[in-house]
Parts: structure tokens; C-alpha cells; sequence
């Protein structure tokens, strides 16, 4: 037994001795290539402009609807576009809109959350508030606010993180509510740290946790959604080349060319996939109670 | 009853650093109806702590002694009650106008590892109530090592996570919190019950010394019978939100007068008694505190009940120097 | 001498993690004869828990556990047992109570169908007859009004109360042992002394033979037969009770007795320091090159911490007491 346990200890030890990274992606590999995959996104994101031969507006009627070749990777559109450019100018839009929305969401939700998990009163009007907003459909909420308005990626933006707030303020609210019966938030109190400060030191820094979990996941489903409100045509303008667009402009030409719609659509469900497993990977790394397993 | 309730409040002849007169913290029941009654965790308490004197407040779970701990510090507010620190009834002062006096009066916690902020080093968590009042000059290296020394942690502490610490080590982090700000009163709500025993001497000792050194007097909330002997030189015993007996501790524990002390008493387990014990085993449990019984609410587990207890409520009566219980039978 | 109802020897417990390998347990063993209550004291860390843990097989699967050694019920050794014959065996023959009383019992059964189920499932009684006997049960552990209470939700009860109907569900098949680990630590004293006597009845009554784990040397000193220390993973010292408390040998026992503040001894003012124990307790990972309490010891020398120390008698005249010191604390003094 002793003999066995030794060589495990070793094993242990050499494992131990290994390079950081490779340790760490042993132990979260799904999070590891959730990270790959979005790192590739981002990238070919920025850099579309350079890494694209064809400009992503620019119309050709003479090369419409055309198979892949070496000129375009992915083939052209029904207006000769190249759809490789489009495709890869449209990684902008949608990670622009995944982590605008995230970002907003979370913010928004950190700030009224924490207030009212604090106030008892500003609790009752803020939560009921938030309890009519989960009334109304996501959907129709943003349909709504994107026929209201100018439509542009702001709007967009500001159409999907509306919905998600009350779901991220109720979350925070939780945590809000069960870190302040915390004992280290009355020792706070008897050293009389006031409220401002308790909250910026004690309470916000141990919501995060749970939070940057959250928000990836909003992260994906708004990337989703924005590609749902673009097809539907109550997203961005077509003009701006987001995945959503690309796919709807290749509705109706799916059968003379399914590239159209196969690559914006396999490049969304690859990021969505990406933004995911970063999530649940966060969700193990931050968990103690899943971390330490051999 | 108020005279003996003032007498009951002072300690000894010389003024009291903390006096504490008809406590009383109260919540609402629960329901609608019938009409709830108030739950009263802390009814009607009377004591005083003097100048570098640790009280010891005894009692089971349920009984409101960390209630009325807390209270003494506002982290609970008060029912009704004077609360009066060297002249100055806190218990009557707004909250800004109290903030002040949060320097005088801070606390230990019984749970070591929820009481310090995870997030936190352990640096940031001491100097936290220095900053509050603005003496961040006095959070220099230097001196917060000089603080870290004087509760047994090393300079290499300051720069760890609460995580990074055993409990004992924790706790020697809460009560350098505590006397960051050199208070007078130091409340000590259950600071041991959570360490093992060979640590829970060391913590001990370290407040003893502390004691020694800086002159600070401790209200010691505790559960454990030996622990309070040990470091207390008076005793209140509490039951379901009343003190019902107080006295030096000596005169108390060597002659316990009223009959849930001496319960309480022969309930300890004692090393050296042997297999063959008889004791006076109390019959049944806490009532709670939502429906207490009337009159002395000790009477349904007591041995010597009798109808009239039932009836009237037994005040503190004096039973010898300085000391007091509450019992008609005595 | 007849052999004993439960017997572990020698047993090895490891737990690997990322981190390494926590040596929970290295060579334990002792013994629990028909009828008796056997005290094991320590403090957390020291393998206490994890044995009782092992006795049921309740420990994870390996490759994070490691165990080896023996554990014999009535000659049969339970680390090789199917999962079948240890679902016979638990809650039957060897049952055993938890410290926490309310995350032990299911909240959402009644009590009395809590005691019913383990009867139905192990002594195949009807439904009715497990009820009346969960009643009967009910009024053994002392809880007034049975009948009524037997129809209440763990909710309801006290502490002490759930506590007793732990016990009284651990005693449902009329187990010959009961494992019970921390079983007063939550509750109060006038409750623990309640408790603890209830116990010390039971076992007079059935016949049960109790093994009570606990870090309260004075629970131990009131109620069990023999006691044995642990510190860190090993016995350290097994005597006795009356002669354990007399004559304290090992250095870790003797600190823990003087480190207690006590009733009994005279006050003094100013108050004298507790004696304690200086340091904390080592990590388990990697095996042992000596005396574990060694670098806690004031009595350590070299040999302390580079040889194992073995579990041996103190001296010729009482072989029962035995501790692992190189020095016991006689030989000390003496010098």
C-alpha cells in the first residue's frame, strides 16, 4: 500500500513540477478551449480588415452566388459580396454586442442589486419594477424599443441588455442579501466602516465571483439574440454586416448557395459554444467546492 | 426593583467603564394572527463592567447573551435601555453622533473564518477600522507589524489571505482588528468555542495578557463554564433573555444560588469525577422564547417549582458582596 | 480474552488530492468488546472522524482514497465486504449518529417515518408494526408524548430532541454497535449531560456497544470505559479511563488535560496562564519520519524526530496502558 501511495505522491509531484499552463489546462481542458476558440474569434475579428482581400460592402453583380475559390474563400452572396470578409467583419458586431451587453447588464445589475438588497424600501419598488419587466418578452421588449428608435448597434445593444437586467438585479439582490448577514459585514459595522465603503470593500468585491459566471453566459444568449433580431430584420441596419444579416440576406438563396448561411451561422454557434464552456469552466475554477479533485 | 437593579449594576465602589440599565431588545413575532407576541431576547438586564475587568456572560444557546452583546455595540439596536459608556448614554445618540464612540467598543467574533472578508488581505482587514477613522498615518509597515506582533502573527502574515490561515491564527486576526483602535471594551462574543482546545488556550492566554498589558476590560460571552472561570473575574448567568444570577467568580461558582446555575454547573462533564455520577440532570429543554412560561421562566425544567412561581417573576435579589440572583426560594 | 465485536488494525487511511497525499490515518488500531463504551478523543484533524467513516465505508472510491489494514465485525473483515452485506450492516448492526442533528435527518419525513423506514427496510416489519415500534422508540430516548411527536417533522423538534430521535433511529435495529461521532458537540451542556445519559442507559439496557468520538476529554472521562488519544493521524496513548486521567503519558494527552481550564482548581488572581501547546497541527502530506507531536513537544529529543516511536506499555506493571513516546512523560520526570 505504502509502495503505491509513493508513486502516486510522485506522480502528484510531477505533475506538479510541470509548466503552469500545461497543469492548468489538464485540469480545465474544456475552459482551455473555450479560450482558444474565442481568442481566434477575437482575433480574426480584429484584424478582418487586413486579413480580408475584398471589402465586405463592396457589390460585384458579375461574381454573384459563386462557390468557394482562392478570391473568396467562402464563396459570394446574392449581391456578389464576398462572404468571408462579411463574415469575419460581422465577429465584430457580434462580439461588440456579447460583451456591451454583458458589460451593461452587469453593471446596471451590480448597482440597483446592491442598493436594493440594502434599502428595504427602494427593494420594494425596484423589485417589483423589475418583476413587470419580466413580464414582457424579451423579444417583443427589444422589437418594440428597435421599431421606437433609430436602429443601430447602440440600439441593439441597449434592446437585448434591457431584458437581461432584471434577471442579473434579482441574482445580485441574492447574493446582496445573503453576503450581508455575512459576519464580516457586521465587524465592518463595529469598526465603523459606513455603509459607502462597506459595500465597495465588502460586498461588491465577493458578488463578482458569481457574477463574471453570470455574465458570460449573457454573453452568449445576446450574441444569439442579436443574430435572431437581425434576421428577423428588427436588428442592426443591413447595411452593417452582422450574422444575423448575412444569414438573412442567404434565406432566400439558400439553395444556389448555402455558404451564405452555413459559415455566419457556424462561426455564431463556435463563439456561442466558446463563451459557453468559458462560463461553466469559471463556474468549476471559482467553485471551491469542485476545485481540489485529483 | 429598580434599587436592586442599580445595585445589581455596580461593580464596587469605583465608577463603571460600561453600565448597562433595563436592557431590553424585543422582535416582532411572526403571523398575523393570533395577534404574535414579541419575542424578548433580551428582557430587562442589568450589569456593569469596570476598568480592565472582564464579565463573563454564561447562558445555553437561545438565551440572548450574544443579543445583548451586540446590542451593547449597536450592531443590534436596543429595545429600550441605557447604555451608558463613562457618563454618556450611547444607547440615546443618533447614529453619526455614536460612530465616535466605535472606538471604545469593538468586538471579537465567535466564528473565525466568516468573520474576516475572504477577499481581503489580512493587512487591509486590521488597518480597515484605522482608515475609518482617519489615522491611516498609523497604518505604516512598521506599525501594523507591531500590531501583528502583539497578537502572535508574523510580518509575513500581513501580506495572506484569511484562507491562508488556521483558525486559531484567524482569530488572533479578529482581535487584532479589535485593538487596532485601542478600545476600552472589547466584547468577546464566543471567541474559543470554535478552536480546538489546545488552541483555545493560546487564544486565552493572548486575551489575558492583552488584558495585562493594555488595561482593556472584556464582556465574554461564552458558553463553556471552565473557559469563563478562568478568565472572568465576575459572572452573569443568563436564561431565556434574563440574568438570573451575578456575582464574583469565586463567590458564584463556589456557591451557585440559584438553581439553573447549579444545574449548569453539575451538567459540565469533569475530568477526574469518575463513571459513577449522580447529577441533578435538568428535565426537558429551552422553552422558546416566543411563548416563554409565566412568572420565572426557569420554573418548568427547575427541580424546587412550586405554584407560586408560576405567578409572580423572581427579581434580583442580593444573596452576599456583590452578588445577586433572582429565585423565591433562596 | 474473547474476541473483540469490532476490531481495526493497522489501519492506513490516505486521501490524494492535487495538492498531495494527506496521510489521514497511519497504523490504527484498537479494539470494542460486547457491551462497552470506548472513548476516542482528539482534535479536528486527527483522524477521528475518518475512522468511523472508514468502519462504515463511507469514504470516497479510490483513487482518491487509499486504505489498507483491517477492520473485523464478529471476525469478518468489512473493507472486503460487497456493498450489499455493508447495506445489511449499516444502520442494522453498526449504526451510527452525526454531530449535526438537523442535516442528518431528512426534513421533509416525519420522524416516525423516518424510524419505520429502517425498520421496514431491515427487520422486514409491516407498516404498522414499524410505527408502533418507532413509538416504542420514541419513548425510549425519552420524548414526551411519543405518540403525537412520532407524527412531526425534525423541524419541530429542539435540538436535543432531534438528537434523540437520531439516536433513536440509529437504535432501531437493535444494533450492536453505535458509532457516535461528536454526538453532544451542538447542543448545550444541561442537554450534552442529557444526552450522554441517555446513552450510558441504553447501552446498560441493549447491550449496544458504543464507540463515542469526541474532542471533550471530560464527556470521555464521565462516560466511557477505555479511552484512546489521537494526535495527527495515530494513537498516541490507550488506557484505561480512571488510569488514562491518573497517570497522563504521552506529552499530547498531558498538554490537552493542562491546556483545559477547569472547575475544580483554585483561583488565583491575577489567573496563572493556561499551560498550552505551542504551534498547530503539522500537515499530513508525506509519511511520517518520526514523532509527529515532535515538533510541538517540549520533552522532544533527536530520536523523537527521526524514528517512529511504537505503540508499547508504559511500564511492566499495567499492559493495558499503553502510549507511542519515546520518553514517556514517568521517564521524564524522573530525570
Amino acid at each position: 500500500m505504502d509502495l503505491s501511495l509513493e508513486r502516486l505522491e510522485q506522480r502528484i509531484a510531477r505533475q506538479a513540477n510541470q509548466p503552469r499552463a500545461l497543469r492548468f489546462a489538464r485540469r480545465h481542458p474544456l475552459l482551455v478551449l473555450g479560450l482558444v476558440l474565442l481568442a481566434i474569434v477575437v482575433f480574426l475579428a480584429i484584424f478582418a480588415p487586413w486579413l480580408c482581400a475584398n471589402d465586405p460592402t463592396e457589390m460585384n453583380v458579375i461574381a454573384r452566388l459563386k462557390p468557394s475559390s482562392a478570391e473568396h474563400v467562402f464563396g459570394t452572396d446574392a449581391m456578389g459580396r464576398d462572404i468571408f470578409s462579411r463574415t469575419l467583419h460581422g465577429a465584430r458586431v457580434s462580439l461588440l454586442v456579447g460583451f456591451c451587453v454583458a458589460l451593461l447588464s452587469a453593471a446596471v445589475g451590480i448597482v440597483v442589486g446592491t442598493v436594493a438588497g440594502f434599502s428595504r424600501w427602494i427593494d420594494a419598488i425596484v423589485m417589483r419594477f423589475m418583476d413587470g419587466m419580466m413580464a414582457i418578452p424579451g423579444i417583443l421588449l427589444a422589437v418594440a424599443l428597435m421599431t421606437l428608435t433609430q436602429a443601430s448597434v447602440q440600439t441593439v445593444i441597449i434592446a437585448i441588455a434591457l431584458p437581461e437586467i432584471p434577471r442579473v438585479v434579482r441574482l445580485v439582490r441574492a447574493l446582496v442579501l445573503t453576503i450581508r448577514e455575512q459576519p464580516y459585514i457586521q465587524a465592518a459595522h463595529a469598526c465603523g466602516t459606513r455603509l459607502p465603503r462597506i459595500l465597495a470593500r465588502h460586498v461588491v468585491p465577493n458578488l463578482l465571483t458569481p457574477l463574471i459566471v453570470q455574465a458570460s453566459f449573457i454573453c452568449a444568449s445576446a450574441m444569439i439574440f442579436e443574430a435572431y433580431l437581425s434576421f428577423l430584420g428588427a436588428g442592426t441596419p443591413p447595411e452593417v454586416p452582422s450574422w444575423g444579416n448575412i444569414m438573412a440576406d442567404g434565406r432566400s438563396v439558400v439553395q444556389l448557395a448555402f455558404g451564405v448561411i452555413l459559415y455566419p451561422g457556424l462561426f455564431l454557434g463556435l463563439t456561442v459554444l466558446a463563451v459557453n464552456l468559458i462560463g461553466d469552466g469559471l463556474r468549476d475554477l471559482l467553485d471551491p467546492r469542485i476545485a481540489k479533485k485529483l | 426593583m429598580n434599587s436592586t437593579h442599580q445595585e445589581a449594576a455596580t461593580p464596587s465602589q469605583k465608577p463603571a467603564l460600561l453600565e448597562v440599565r433595563e436592557l431590553v431588545k424585543y422582535y416582532p413575532g411572526r403571523g398575523v394572527w393570533p395577534k404574535p407576541q414579541p419575542i424578548k431576547a433580551v428582557d430587562n438586564i442589568s450589569f456593569a463592567i469596570g476598568y480592565g475587568e472582564t464579565l463573563g456572560l454564561v447562558g445555553e444557546s437561545g438565551c440572548g447573551k450574544s443579543t445583548a452583546a451586540k446590542t451593547i455595540l449597536r450592531l443590534i439596536e436596543p429595545t429600550s435601555g441605557a447604555i451608558v459608556l463613562e457618563g454618556t448614554d450611547i444607547a440615546k445618540l443618533s447614529t453619526s453622533q455614536f460612530r465616535p464612540y466605535r472606538r471604545d467598543l469593538q468586538i471579537v467574533f465567535q466564528d473565525p473564518y466568516s468573520s474576516l472578508n475572504p477577499r481581503m488581505r489580512a493587512r487591509d482587514i486590521v488597518a480597515e477600522p484605522l482608515q475609518n477613522f482617519g489615522r491611516s498615518g498609523d497604518c505604516d509597515d512598521d506599525k501594523m507589524a507591531a500590531l501583528f506582533a502583539r497578537v502572535g502573527l508574523d510580518r509575513e502574515a500581513m501580506r495572506k489571505f484569511p484562507s491562508e490561515f488556521s483558525g486559531g491564527q484567524r482569530q488572533r486576526l479578529g482581535i487584532a482588528r479589535a485593538l487596532a483602535l485601542n478600545p476600552k471594551l472589547i466584547v468577546c462574543d464566543e471567541p474559543v468555542s470554535a478552536l480546538d482546545v489546545s488552541i483555545q488556550a493560546q487564544v486565552i492566554n493572548l486575551l489575558e495578557d492583552l488584558q495585562h498589558e493594555l488595561g482593556v476590560s472584556y464582556l465574554f460571552v461564552a458558553h463553556d463554564l471552565a473557559v469563563v472561570r478562568h478568565i472572568s473575574q465576575r459572572v452573569a448567568v443568563m436564561y431565556l433573555g434574563r440574568i438570573v444570577e451575578i456575582g464574583p467568580v469565586g463567590e458564584l461558582y463556589a456557591n451557585p444560588r440559584h438553581p439553573y446555575t447549579q444545574a449548569l454547573l453539575a451538567a459540565v462533564p469533569k475530568v477526574g469525577a469518575g463513571l459513577a455520577r449522580e447529577k441533578t440532570l435538568l428535565k426537558g429543554d429551552l422553552p422558546s422564547p416566543a411563548k416563554p412560561p409565566s412568572g420565572c421562566t426557569f420554573r418548568t425544567r427547575c427541580p424546587m417549582a412550586r405554584s407560586e412561581c408560576a405567578e409572580s417573576s423572581p427579581q434580583l435579589a442580593a444573596q452576599g458582596p456583590q452578588h445577586w440572583a433572582a429565585c423565591h426560594f433562596i | 480474552m474473547s474476541t473483540p465485536l469490532l476490531e481495526v488494525t493497522d489501519l492506513h487511511l490516505a486521501f490524494a488530492s492535487r495538492e498531495g497525499v494527506t496521510r489521514a490515518l497511519e497504523g490504527v488500531s484498537w479494539q470494542l468488546n460486547a457491551g462497552e463504551m470506548l472513548g476516542i478523543v482528539g482534535e479536528s484533524g486527527c483522524g477521528k472522524s475518518v475512522t468511523a467513516m472508514a468502519v462504515l465505508r463511507l469514504l470516497p472510491a479510490p483513487p482518491t482514497t487509499h486504505i489498507s489494514g483491517a477492520i473485523r465485525f464478529r471476525g469478518e473483515n468489512l473493507l472486503q465486504a460487497s456493498e450489499a452485506r455493508l447495506q445489511e450492516i449499516r444502520g442494522n448492526e453498526i449504526s451510527m449518529i452525526f454531530q449535526d442533528p438537523m442535516t442528518s435527518v431528512n426534513p421533509v419525513l416525519t420522524i416516525g417515518e423516518q424510524i419505520a423506514e429502517v425498520l421496514m427496510l431491515h427487520q422486514k416489519l409491516a407498516r404498522r408494526a414499524a410505527w408502533a415500534r418507532a413509538v416504542e422508540l420514541l419513548d425510549l430516548v425519552n420524548i414526551p408524548d411519543p405518540q403525537r411527536r412520532v407524527h412531526e417533522y425534525p423541524h419541530q423538534f429542539s435540538g436535543g430532541m432531534r438528537q434523540r430521535a437520531m439516536i433513536a433511529i440509529a437504535l432501531a435495529c437493535k444494533p450492536d454497535v453505535l458509532i457516535a461521532d461528536e454526538p453532544t458537540t451542538a447542543l448545550d451542556v444541561t442537554i450534552q449531560a442529557q444526552i450522554m445519559e441517555l446513552l450510558d442507559r441504553l447501552r446498560r439496557e441493549t447491550g449496544t456497544a458504543i464507540v463515542l468520538i469526541t474532542h471533550d476529554l471530560g464527556v470521555v472521562a464521565e462516560s466511557c470505559d477505555r479511552v484512546v488519544v489521537m494526535y495527527a493521524g495515530a494513537k498516541v496513548e490507550e488506557a484505561a479511563t480512571n488510569e488514562l486521567f491518573a497517570r497522563p503519558s504521552h506529552p499530547y494527552t498531558r498538554g490537552l488535560l493542562d491546556a483545559m481550564p477547569r472547575l475544580d482548581t483554585p483561583l488565583t488572581e491575577p489567573r496563572g496562564r493556561l499551560p498550552e501547546i505551542p504551534g498547530m497541527v503539522p500537515s499530513l502530506r508525506g509519511a511520517a519520519v518520526g514523532c509527529r507531536f515532535a515538533p510541538r513537544c517540549a520533552l522532544a529529543i533527536d530520536r523523537c524526530r527521526s524514528e517512529v516511536p511504537p505503540f508499547a506499555p508504559i511500564d511492566g506493571a499495567n499492559p493495558t496502558h499503553r502510549a507511542a513516546c519515546w520518553r514517556t512523560v514517568c521517564e521524564a520526570i524522573a530525570e
